[in-house]
C-alpha cells in the first residue's frame, strides 16, 4: 500500500474570497489571505441552488453534478483534498451570488472558480515546501499488498455481481499487458460489442465494485 | 491505454493526467471532459488503465515518478489505487476460469462423462488396446455366466435322478423286506 504524506498548509482551505468579485474569475485579481473567513449559510446555499435551477429538485441535481465535477477536477489536477477544495469553491460561488454577481453559465464559473484555487493550492504548496526545503519531495511508504480485509470485502463485492458481470469484469482486468489486450480482443468478439462500449462496462462495474469494496471497509472499521 | 482504434487522444489523456500538459492543454481536456460525457467516460477509463499499469509494474519507467508525485496526490486517489491492487490479486486468483470464454462458460455442461474425458485423453493405439481389452473381459464374463448356469442345471438333474434310483432303492427293500415275511409265513405254515 502506497502511502504519501503531502505538505499542504491547511490555510489553504480558508482563502480570502474578495478577489472573486467579478463576473468571471480573474487570477490576476488573486488577493492575499485574509484573516477574516466566510462561511456558507442557508440562505447563500438557497441562492446558489436558485442560481442552478428555479425548481428546487432540478437545482439539487444539477449541484450534485457539478459537485461530482469539481472532485473529478481537483483529483484530475493532483490536488490533496478534492472533498475540501471542492466545497470551498462551493463557498466561494455562493459568496460572489450572495454579493449580487450574476452567473450565466454556472459550471463553467465553478470550473473556473476552481481553477483559481489550484493556483492558490499550488503556491502554497512550493512555499511550503521551500520554507522546508524538500521541493518536489514526498515521502512513500510501500506495500505492494493488498490487506486480507480489503481482499476479502473485494470478494464479497464480487460475489455481489450477476455471473455475468463477474466474469466479465474479471476476464477484463485479467493477464499482463499483451496477454490483457489480447483478452479484451476477444471479449469484444465474443460479446459483440465495440471496444469501447466493453471499456464503459467494465468501468462502471469496476465503479461500481469500488464503491461496494469502500462501504464494505467502512463497515468492517466499525 | 490498452486498446487503440478509440476517438479520443488517450496519449494527451494520460499526460493530461499525469500534470504534463501545459496549462492552456489542461484547461481544453478539462472543458472537453465537463462539456462531454463520452469525453469524461474516456477520461475515467484511461485513469483506471494509468492505475492498473502502474499497480502492476507496466507504466513506463520515466513515468512512475510523475505518476507518484502528480497523480497520487489525494487520498481518494491512493483509494483506487489500493483498490487496483486488490483487484489484480482478485483476478489472478480467478487466472483460469476468466480465461475461459465468457459465452462459453454459460453454454459448457457441467459436467463430462469421466470415462469418454479419460479414453479421449488417450492416444489412438491405447484407446484401441483398452477397448480390446474390454471387449474381451466382456465376453469372457458372458462365457463364464452362461457355463455356470449349464452346469447347476446339471447338478440339478443328476441330483433329481439320484433322488429317484434311491426310492426305487427303498421300493425294492420293502418288496424283499416283505417277500420275506411272506416266506417266513408258508415255511411256518408247512411246518
Amino acid at each position: 500500500m502506497s502511502r504519501y504524506i503531502l505538505s499542504l498548509p491547511l490555510q489553504v482551505l480558508y482563502l480570502d474570497t474578495t478577489a472573486l468579485a467579478t463576473t468571471e474569475p480573474n487570477p490576476e485579481e488573486l488577493p492575499a489571505a485574509s484573516s477574516r473567513k466566510w462561511s456558507l449559510t442557508q440562505e447563500a446555499f438557497d441562492r446558489l441552488l436558485h442560481c442552478l435551477s428555479e425548481e428546487r429538485d432540478a437545482a439539487a441535481e444539477k449541484y450534485l453534478e457539478i459537485r461530482r465535477n469539481l472532485l473529478k477536477f481537483f483529483e484530475w489536477r493532483g490536488c490533496p483534498f478534492p472533498e475540501d477544495h471542492a466545497d470551498e469553491t462551493v463557498n466561494r460561488v455562493a459568496r460572489r451570488l450572495t454579493e449580487g454577481e450574476e452567473i450565466r453559465n454556472p459550471m463553467a464559473y465553478f470550473i473556473g472558480v476552481a481553477r483559481l484555487l489550484v493556483l492558490e493550492i499550488v503556491k502554497a504548496r512550493v512555499k511550503e515546501t521551500q520554507a522546508l526545503g524538500e521541493i518536489g519531495k514526498s515521502e512513500v511508504a510501500e506495500s505492494d499488498d493488498p490487506s486480507e480485509v480489503r481482499l476479502d470485502c473485494l470478494r464479497e463485492c464480487l460475489q455481489g455481481l450477476s455471473p455475468e458481470n463477474r466474469e466479465l469484469i474479471l476476464a477484463y482486468y485479467q493477464g499482463d499487458k499483451g496477454e490483457k489486450i489480447e483478452n479484451r480482443r476477444k471479449l469484444t468478439e465474443r460479446l459483440r460489442v465495440p471496444v469501447n462500449t466493453l471499456r464503459m462496462r467494465a468501468l462502471r462495474l469496476r465503479e461500481k465494485l469500488q464503491d461496494c469494496m469502500g462501504k464494505c471497509l467502512a463497515s468492517a472499521e466499525m | 491505454m490498452d486498446i487503440p482504434a478509440t476517438p479520443f487522444n488517450e496519449e494527451l489523456i494520460v499526460r493530461y493526467l499525469l500534470g504534463e500538459l501545459a496549462e492552456k492543454e489542461q484547461v481544453e481536456v478539462e472543458d472537453q471532459a465537463f462539456g462531454d460525457e463520452q469525453y469524461m467516460q474516456a477520461v475515467l477509463a484511461v485513469e483506471s488503465d494509468l492505475i492498473d499499469e502502474y499497480v502492476r509494474g507496466e507504466i513506463p519507467r520515466n513515468r512512475i515518478k510523475q505518476f507518484e508525485k502528480h497523480f497520487l496526490g489525494s487520498a481518494e486517489r491512493r483509494d483506487k489505487v489500493e483498490f487496483a491492487r486488490a483487484l489484480a490479486t482478485v483476478t489472478a486468483e480467478h487466472e483460469a476460469p476468466a480465461a475461459a470464454p465468457v459465452a462459453s462458460i454459460r453454454l459448457t455442461p457441467p459436467r463430462e462423462n469421466v470415462f469418454l474425458a479419460f479414453l479421449r485423453s488417450l492416444q489412438p493405439a491405447a484407446a484401441f488396446s483398452l477397448a480390446a481389452a474390454a471387449l474381451i473381459l466382456v465376453f469372457g464374463m458372458a462365457w463364464l455366466v452362461r457355463d455356470g448356469l449349464r452346469l447347476r442345471a446339471q447338478l440339478a438333474q443328476l441330483q433329481a435322478e439320484q433322488r429317484e434310483r434311491e426310492a426305487q432303492q427303498r421300493a425294492l427293500e420293502e418288496q424283499i423286506a416283505r417277500e420275506r415275511k411272506h416266506n417266513d409265513e408258508i415255511t411256518a405254515q408247512l411246518q
